[in-house]
């Protein structure tokens, strides 16, 4: 008797075993839980501002009783870019509002995880303020927009005034030449004696995917000359311009293996470099130059985590030139955020309504002076209080806009950006000769897309 | 009296499959399911973003050609036979079995610290033995403060020798499952046979290989296929410790289809790669299973 009861309760919980597998989805809920979601917004936001946000959903909460707003952190690792997308895809992990970075928008928005803005910015008074040609950062490949700026960049070569003037550089910074920037990093090495000490940081690692291609290779491939492409947008072709390549590697090769002023492959490869090197190595003197992006130094300001007075009076923020000082004389890459709208959020009535607050001109002002990031909207750019901020290198930057190269985010960029990396990186390790990298480069592009997609220069 | 409920044959084996028929659907749902989409979306060039993720197109053979024309799949490959060899097969069954034979007449106290100390490293999430790791062998880590003391002067262990770092990891992690297969089986050897072949004159030696591996060929196939597969599949610790790097120096399939299907969104790509992990899985299993068979085992 007890063993058929004991296999009968067995049976049953095997099965009960199985009602974990349910799915937890919304069709056929009741009126009363649609409700409720209604009265929730999940905002995905990265997690360098999800401090920021939490605040505004505050703000959002005591203007909208009954409304919650959860923030979900995406943390901002090598894995960011495909959990992003991956989040997307299902109802039951999609926000309703997410921070997009800039470069996934096309992908993004062709692979069905975005919905199209164009009824909502219509309807709304202040899109007028963005400025149409960073609006077109937030286009899928067919001209609709389904993400709005968040913020823009640039990068520089971050150096450090004190010590530049105690190796004998002249200050300010103004390199005209690749060979100006070898020259510097030559000098600070032959000074600084103290051991582990990186004249020039350049990211070079797989640890750093997006950073390496887009602050590194992408920044010194445009500075080749005027003609540098990397997307061919009228004939719809990626472009192998072996010259211009071998430029750029061979700068990565003489600051990693020739003259050695950069830092060590495997220190390169460590994670959590940019904490380290604002809250720590800047702050120390264990780093000369640092090429990256203007918002480095908002984590010094008032209140931030690496909060640091000196900072600007210690470091400087210089234009990166092209590589022998041809027009247009300088170089550098703009990336920039988005808010989007997922195509699978629940809320999307909410996700829009949090959209308008969070963008809205005093919010938006407050983002761009806590974040030390560029504004996007008209009237936040020729506010005051932005154009005076403390710990920010705003004038630099908007001076190094016009220089301002993007990344061409047509579809396949996921792929490509990673053979970007992967070449720098092959040459930073000592894996491969400019040379090599060169034919790797050309080779595993066209197996990446097709020999009917490559063009060879 | 107790009653007896004679069920016919056709009653039973209906309650046979009313019994079997959980198990059977989770098994189909959790692991023959997935396998076979897997199988499907391999033959499609479906991707994580971008047109191809809804839009996916039947590509036939495509993904397998590419992958054998990848220039970097040789290196993978090898890398992942030099770690399956040297850490499962030599490193975690070899000195699971040395370990479980030496302790086997030592001091309770001995054995239980032995036991104790493998199982820990068992039981050790991944991640935390990553990190772990990556603290002893990091250039300022433990083993080169250990090398210091010595005046020997400090190795990058996970830009110069990654392979090398990661098969230790693994060594440490995995062989306590190796040794208790063969504590177990070992303690099944009787003690009789052993006697009578010291008393035939067999030394240490001969009775090591004339008598007891023999009897623990069947425990040896199967700890050989289940360290194979698992190896095999390992990614957690390679992928924490040193994200397949530097370059692709230890970037195994796992790792590799990680990165494909994950980093650059080919994820037609990355299950054509995991496939190939399973056909190798299922190779080296049978080649394991005819070669016990061939030697002749009752």
């Amino acid at each position: 008797m007890l063993k058929r009861f004991l296999g009968v309760f067995l049976c049953a919980a095997m099965v009960f075993a199985l009602a974990g597998c349910a799915n937890t989805t919304k069709s056929g809920s009741t009126q009363s839980q649609t409700e409720d979601e209604n009265k929730v917004i999940k905002v995905g936001v990265l997690a360098n501002w999800v401090d920021w946000v939490k605040e505004k959903a505050k703000a959002y909460e005591a203007v909208h009783k009954g409304t919650k707003v959860e923030v979900i952190e995406l943390v901002n690792n090598s894995d960011l870019y495909s959990k992003t997308t991956m989040m997307m895809q299902s109802e039951q992990t999609a926000p309703d509002v997410i921070t997009e970075d800039g470069f996934m928008v096309k992908a993004d928005a062709a692979g069905g995880y975005l919905m199209p803005l164009t009824d909502v910015l219509a309807g709304w008074e202040e899109s007028k303020q963005f400025a149409p040609t960073i609006m077109e950062g937030g286009k899928g490949v067919d001209g609709v927009q389904y993400a709005l700026p968040l913020s823009t960049d640039v990068q520089g070569i971050w150096y450090n005034k004190q010590m530049f003037a105690e190796a004998g550089i002249s200050v300010p910074f103004e390199p005209k030449s690749w060979n100006d920037i070898l020259a510097a990093a030559k000098k600070l090495k032959a000074a600084v004696t103290t051991d582990g000490f990186v004249p020039l940081y350049l990211y070079a690692s797989k640890t750093y995917p997006e950073e390496t291609s887009m602050r590194t290779f992408q920044t010194l491939y445009f500075g080749t000359g005027e003609d540098a492409e990397l997307y061919d947008m009228n004939a719809e072709k990626w472009v192998v311009d072996k010259e211009k390549l071998l430029d750029v590697f061979r700068f990565v090769d003489s600051v990693y293996n020739t003259e050695k002023v950069g830092p060590t492959p495997s220190f390169a490869a460590q994670s959590g470099i940019a904490d380290l090197l604002q809250s720590d190595y800047m702050k120390n003197k264990k780093v000369g130059m640092y090429l990256s992006g203007s918002w480095e130094s908002s984590n010094w300001a008032k209140g931030k985590s690496h909060e640091w007075a000196d900072g600007l009076k210690v470091w400087g923020f210089a234009k990166i030139p092209t590589k022998d000082g041809e027009t247009p004389g300088y170089t550098t890459m703009s990336g920039g955020w988005t808010w989007a709208i997922p195509s699978k959020a629940n809320n999307k009535e909410g996700g829009i309504d949090f959209l308008k607050f969070v963008c809205n001109k005093d919010n938006q002002l407050e983002y761009a002076l806590q974040t030390g990031n560029l504004a996007v909207r008209n009237d936040v750019m020729n506010d005051s209080s932005y154009l005076s901020q403390e710990m920010a290198v705003t004038k630099e930057s908007n001076e190094m806009l016009q220089y301002a190269h993007f990344r061409p985010s047509v579809d396949g960029y996921s792929q490509v950006t990673t053979l970007y990396t992967d070449c720098t990186e092959s040459i930073a390790i000592g894996a491969a000769t400019p040379e090599q990298a060169v034919d790797t480069f050309q080779s595993e592009l066209t197996r990446m897309v097709g020999e009917d997609k490559v063009t060879v220069k | 009296m107790k009653k007896h409920l004679e069920l016919s044959l056709g009653a039973k084996k209906c309650n046979m499959f009313f019994l079997f028929l959980p198990s059977v659907m989770l098994l189909a749902v959790f692991f023959v399911g997935p396998m076979l989409l897997t199988l499907y979306y391999s033959f499609t060039d479906i991707s994580l973003t971008g047109t191809n993720a809804h839009a996916l197109k039947f590509i036939g053979f495509q993904n397998f050609v590419e992958i054998f024309k990848d220039p970097k799949f040789k290196t993978v490959f090898r890398n992942t036979m030099l770690f399956l060899v040297l850490s499962g097969i030599v490193g975690q069954q070899v000195f699971g079995f040395l370990l479980a034979y030496l302790m086997q007449r030592k001091s309770r106290t001995l054995r239980k610290f032995v036991g104790f100390t493998l199982v820990v490293g068992w039981i050790t999430p991944e991640i935390v033995a990553a990190f772990m790791f990556n603290a002893f062998f990091a250039d300022k880590g433990t083993l080169n403060l250990i090398f210091h003391f010595f005046g020997v002067s400090p190795v990058s262990w996970l830009f110069t020798f990654p392979l090398v770092s990661v098969i230790i990891a693994n060594i440490w992690k995995g062989s306590a499952y190796s040794m208790m297969m063969f504590q177990a089986a070992l303690d099944n050897v009787s003690s009789e046979i052993i006697e009578a072949a010291r008393t035939d004159g067999a030394n240490g030696f001969q009775v090591l290989t004339k008598i007891i591996l023999p009897m623990l060929k069947g425990t040896m196939t199967t700890t050989f296929i289940i360290v194979t597969l698992s190896t095999l599949g390992a990614f957690g610790l390679i992928y924490a410790m040193t994200g397949g790097g530097p370059g692709i120096r230890t970037t195994t399939l796992s790792v590799y289809m990680y990165q494909k299907a994950f980093a650059t969104y080919q994820v037609g790509y990355g299950m054509a790669i995991a496939l190939i992990i399973l056909v190798v899985g299922v190779l080296l299993s049978l080649i394991y299973v005819r070669s016990t068979k061939s030697q002749g085992v009752r």
